[in-house]
């Protein structure tokens, strides 16, 4: 029974897939399956990251900003040849580690509100891309096979980033449950100063987990990056508003020191399938935002609820 | 026979902002000794056992631990040393078991820094059933446990991890009377296994029955210190009031 109530949310993904049977014929289709695994991997890879901070008691509005400069830097490096396409990857990679590292210092050693400083962060990081690229697209006309394959390409009749995002989803699985970063980041979360008398290093742990959300963005700003090959520095804003809608309506506690990230999961592929189902049905993008924000506020409500409710009853 | 002295604060003020919180206090412990603290609201007695216990930074002074000078950066700093607290708020992560919160920050793990739960739940179980037989409830988070079942795993925690020195701030606050006499009879023990304690408390005949000595703080300073046997409530009582 308690099974079942802290893993509700698969009963939802259930009933979308139920409903859908009823709506569209194409739905059921092997290819659209694979088409949302494939389209929920980015966006997957990317939760990882917001849970993990949001586990920790915290925010990172930054994501989207993270993302995109992620992606352009990738994008601005022509990766043509093997060794540029390594360094395309290496190099975004260590972009979005830099900006996590600024935010964990932020928050976590200068002690800033981490909504406050994350939406700061998001418009510095955005500014400063902009002046870098003087607000225009990036385009790489000539990428390498290996680079497109990375978000393109399949692999046993499966999209290369499902594999991806599969892999990263298991790796944070196992640190969350067995290691002691996962239990000192629940400590962090559900009450900073009894972590801090407990002798746990909690400033270290904030930063940990901005640096492995901005890993995450990087990742997922790569994918983008290695999908389009066309990006447009503001493209990523708005990417955190539906990351954090998936965390939340995967059970993560918005006040910090819950969450179970194959929950996350089942809130990720809810988003993927209710965008593929507004496709299906031939709604307008009008339609998806107002359905995105409804469910959005929907959670935070219920969250909100939850939250309450156990306070009374403690 | 003459006790080692294993504390001796030096000199230790704190300041915050325009508030003395402590001004210049000394203070000695000695192995096997209970050292009650008393004083109003505000009289500094939990500043200067969060110095002892790392919390806090002194502004200037010194602490001395079996006559060398320590500098405690963080609570895990005065952990190592064998110096716990028992905080008045029990500093328990209320999202997590019994067991977590026992070994929170010093948990055992395997070669790959995987935790061992199962240990850790084992050794918990037998640690805090020492304190409280009572104790069942080791899978509930800690937000659902009772101030003597929260109060049995931090006693348990402190006594398991081999403490030299444990500070206790009010640790029968939040507890009913049967619960009270349990944690009295712990301190009571922890004095003759050699443990030596700083225990504060409001209540005064809580530190009459318990303490060896007994230092009196007002508006952070220490007003005096009184061994239990030369002095009575009525002189402790007038030092809190008057300051004298």
């Amino acid at each position: 029974m308690k099974f079942l109530s802290n893993n509700s949310i698969w009963i939802i993904v259930f009933i979308i897939f139920i409903l859908m049977f009823f709506a569209s014929e194409n739905f059921y289709t092997l290819n659209n399956q694979l088409n949302v695994l494939r389209q929920v991997s980015i966006l997957g890879i990317i939760c990882i990251g917001i849970a993990i901070v949001l586990i920790g008691g915290n925010f990172d509005l930054s994501i989207g900003a993270i993302i995109t400069a992620c992606a352009v830097t990738s994008l601005a490096m022509q990766p043509s040849s093997p060794g540029l396409t390594l360094l395309s990857i290496i190099i975004p990679i260590t972009v979005g580690i830099l900006c996590g590292l600024i935010n964990g210092i932020l928050v976590g050693y200068l002690n800033l509100n981490s909504i406050v400083a994350t939406i700061g962060t998001q418009f510095t990081f955005t500014g400063f891309l902009l002046y870098s690229v003087s607000g225009q697209h990036v385009y790489a006309f000539d990428t390498h096979a290996i680079y497109f394959f990375i978000s393109n390409g399949r692999l046993f009749g499966i999209p290369f980033p499902v594999y991806l995002l599969f892999s990263f989803y298991i790796l944070a699985f196992i640190i969350l449950k067995f290691s002691l970063f996962g239990r000192y980041l629940e400590a962090v979360g559900g009450n900073i100063r009894s972590a801090y008398l407990s002798g746990i290093n909690t400033k270290k742990i904030i930063v940990y987990s901005y640096l492995i959300s901005g890993l995450m963005s990087s990742l997922g700003g790569i994918l983008i990056a290695s999908r389009v090959r066309n990006m447009d520095p503001t493209a990523g804003i708005g990417y955190e508003f539906l990351a954090l809608t998936a965390v939340i309506l995967g059970g993560t506690k918005l006040t910090g020191g819950y969450g179970r990230i194959f929950n996350v999961f089942a809130g990720v592929l809810i988003i993927g399938l209710i965008s593929n189902s507004i496709t299906l049905l031939n709604l307008s993008y009008y339609a998806k935002l107002l359905i995105q924000g409804f469910i959005f506020l929907l959670v935070v409500g219920y969250d909100s609820y939850l939250n309450n409710y156990s306070k009374a009853n403690v | 026979m003459s006790m080692k002295k294993i504390i001796s604060l030096k000199n230790i003020s704190k300041r915050f902002g325009g508030v003395k919180a402590v001004e210049d206090i000394s203070l000695d412990l000695f192995e096997s000794e209970v050292c009650g603290i008393v004083g109003h609201n505000g009289a500094g007695k939990t500043v200067l056992m969060n110095i002892l216990s790392g919390v806090y930074n002194s502004d200037t002074g010194e602490i001395y631990y079996y006559g060398n000078k320590v500098n405690f950066k963080s609570p895990a700093d005065a952990k190592k040393k064998g110096i716990e607290t028992i905080h008045q708020n029990l500093a328990l992560a209320e999202n997590l078991n019994a067991s977590a919160n026992f070994f929170l920050g010093r948990e055992i793990y395997n070669k790959i820094y995987f935790r061992d739960e199962k240990k850790m739940f084992l050794e918990s179980k037998k640690a805090i059933n020492k304190i409280n037989k009572y104790f069942k409830d080791f899978n509930t988070n800690v937000a659902n446990l009772s101030g003597g079942q929260k109060q049995s795993i931090a006693i348990a925690r402190a006594v398991y991890f081999n403490a030299k020195v444990i500070i206790m701030d009010e640790p029968t606050a939040a507890l009913g009377p049967e619960e009270t006499s349990v944690v009295r009879d712990i301190i009571k023990k922890l004095k003759e296994n050699g443990i030596s304690i700083f225990l504060i408390s409001h209540d005064i005949n809580d530190l009459f029955d318990l303490s060896d000595k007994i230092a009196v703080l007002k508006n952070g300073k220490l007003i005096g210190v009184k061994e239990k046997l030369n002095s009575n409530k009525d002189e402790i009582l007038e030092m809190i009031i008057t300051g004298k």
